[in-house]
């Protein structure tokens, strides 16, 4: 949970007789993430196997089949691809069929047109009109106008033949797609390897947990015609992160940023524990919060069979609508009327303690992330340069703080000589750990505090709003009769701009203290990240 | 309230806000229309555009905060 997943290397060397039964073997598990051979050395790189020009050729038609139609979706794995080569090109005949004759109908009809404009007298506009026509003059019908109708008649019925055909066979050109990429993947596999004349060597990655279900596997398949090794090396493995079911949503801001590296801690439980906090308290509403958790869980519902990052976002608003509706009891509000008498915090007014409150939290807030830089350090560096570069911030902020109190709260007399001395010894050790650059950050921490004073802000501009709507919908209906629809209709109208302000404001005000105030207090990043072979992109 | 202090205090804060609210606007608005483009290039780059165009608001809140402060300090008369 607070690190990633475990990483083997391993290196799998088996004969080219076998190396198909590797592949396939290791795409279905969908544990290996292949290190790619750059070449040079001793080996080449192999060749994919003869297939693989059929297959890409396929794919090529079926894309563009799909592409053509416009069919959207995601397709499944067919368990039988041996015909596909003959249904595509069977495909691809009829619709060709299908467009040419739209084009030739269109094509007459067009030329029909310039015939008419230039021709007879009459601007005859359609079919019916024309029969209508000929009928009340006792004329025969002219032939053009029979003739116009029918190719409008004919128009329609072929495109809606090509819809229907468009939607019989869109899931089949979509499972058609996604096996055809698979076996194209398997097929082209062998140009990541390292291959001899009779060998090949695949270097890669596995996750600890998964080793022995691997070589088990590989055993089996190749009837132990294979050489398997594991070993320890300082190479950078792949990041797998590693987190329970409620946590996991919460690597959503990890991939937006960038993956942990093996020595480093994984911060999605702190991202989970305070990304919440801030959007509550930003938020801070009892009838938002529940509107919201319902729209979330709602959107959870819609997309439960699809993997998105929108269900990953939908989680995680979910829990965030819950700290809101806790916030809105703290701050009494609901839809932004006052419902406490004496709530525990009333933002409109006590707008001095709330500021406090922000900075307070702020402090709190890099602090945390000052002590995870410390682990981080004390796991990397050891223990005088954790101590050196990041416990110094904090006797720096004691020693300002002990002066603070003396000078300007005075509070503890005779504070300041012990403080002044903790801020020199401060600087000092930053100037060891960090140089230059370390003592021009100095300012920063303060800046970053203060920085959290937008919980403050960002509440108060959505309370405010609340309150407007609410005056505006009360003048309104006080006027009694239609009014009282249009108040009802400001308040609806209203409320749910401010929702939807309320959701995006916060949410990116919240992500945005995170990624700038609290990682990069400890955080280095750039993990490369786990992209096992066989599982779908 | 009908006194030329109040009014003064209160444009002050106005302006403390004015000036903050045109600096984060022209600032998101060059990030914005760089971010703009880099999405109609490479649309998996939107989160992290987002957050980039979410950075100057710092310079609004600023703002906000040295208002209050301003009608803070007149002790509350204008509020």
């Amino acid at each position: 949970m607070l690190k990633p997943s475990d990483m083997t290397k391993i290196r799998v060397i088996c004969p080219k007789s076998v190396l198909r039964d590797v592949i396939d073997t290791m795409h279905d598990l969908k544990a290996v993430h292949i290190v790619d051979y750059k070449g040079g050395n001793f080996f080449d790189l192999g060749k994919p196997f003869e297939e693989n020009a059929g297959y890409s050729a396929d794919l090529v038609k079926v894309r563009a089949l799909i592409s053509q139609l416009n069919v959207k979706g995601n397709g499944k794995k067919l368990s039988n691809v041996d015909d596909a080569r003959g249904r595509i090109k069977s495909l691809e005949c009829e619709f060709v069929l299908l467009t040419d004759k739209i084009l030739s109908l269109k094509g007459k009809q067009k030329s029909f047109i310039e015939e008419k404009e230039k021709g007879f007298g009459e601007k005859l506009t359609s079919a019916e009109e024309a029969l209508i026509k000929a009928d009340r003059l006792g004329k025969a019908l002219p032939k053009e106008a029979v003739f116009s109708g029918h190719i409008e008649a004919d128009i329609k019925t072929a495109e809606l033949e090509l819809k229907r055909f468009r939607e019989k066979n869109s899931q089949l050109l979509l499972d058609f797609e996604f096996s055809l990429k698979q076996l194209s993947e398997k097929a082209e596999a062998p140009m990541r390897f390292a291959a001899s004349q009779n060998a090949a060597i695949i270097n890669g990655w596995v996750p600890t947990r998964k080793l022995d279900d691997l070589k088990s596997k590989l055993a089996k398949s190749t009837e132990g015609k294979f050489h398997f090794e594991s070993f320890e090396t300082d190479d950078e493995a792949p990041v797998e992160l590693n987190n329970p079911s409620v946590i996991g949503p919460f690597e959503f801001f990890l991939n937006l940023y960038s993956l942990p590296k093996h020595n480093e801690l994984d911060p999605t439980i702190l991202v989970f524990l305070t990304f919440p906090l801030f959007f509550g308290f930003m938020l801070g509403d009892i009838g938002y919060g529940l509107v919201s958790l319902l729209a979330f869980f709602g959107l959870r519902y819609a997309l439960r069979k699809q993997e998105s990052e929108l269900k990953l976002l939908s989680n995680i608003l979910i829990v965030a609508s819950l700290a809101t509706i806790f916030f809105g009891f703290v701050f009494g509000e609901f839809f932004g009327a006052e419902i406490f008498e004496h709530p525990i915090l009333n933002r409109a007014h006590d707008i001095n303690l709330m500021i406090l409150v922000s900075v307070i939290v702020g402090a709190i807030h890099v602090n945390l992330g000052l002590l995870v830089g410390f682990y981080n350090e004390l796991s990397k560096h050891g223990l005088m340069k954790a101590v050196f570069a990041k416990f110094s911030w904090i006797i720096f902020e004691a020693g300002v703080a002990l002066v603070a109190a003396d000078m300007i709260l005075k509070v503890l007399p005779g504070a300041s000589p012990i403080g002044g001395v903790m801020i020199l010894a401060a600087l000092a050790m930053l100037y060891k750990a960090e140089g230059a650059l370390g003592i021009i950050e100095i300012p920063a921490i303060f800046s970053n505090m203060l920085s959290y004073a937008r919980l403050f802000a960002v509440g108060i501009a959505s309370v405010l709003l609340a309150v407007v709507i609410n005056d505006m919908a009360g003048a309104l209906m006080k006027q009694g009769g239609f009014f009282m629809v249009a108040g009802i209709g400001v308040l609806i109208v209203g409320h749910l701009i401010n929702l939807l302000l309320g959701i995006i404001g916060p949410f990116l005000q919240s992500m945005r203290l995170h990624y700038v105030e609290f990682f990069p207090k400890f955080y280095e990043g750039g993990g490369e990240r786990y992209n096992p072979f066989g599982r779908a992109k | 309230m009908a006194d030329i202090n109040t009014g003064l205090i209160a444009l002050g804060a106005g302006v403390a806000i004015v000036g903050c609210a045109f600096a984060a606007s022209i600032a998101e608005k060059e990030i914005g229309t760089a971010a703009v483009g880099a999405i109609a290039e490479k649309p998996e780059t939107f989160g992290k555009v987002l957050v980039l165009t979410v950075i100057p608001e710092t310079i609004i809140i600023f703002g906000l905060v040295v208002a209050i402060m301003i009608i803070g300090m007149s002790g509350g008369a204008a509020a």
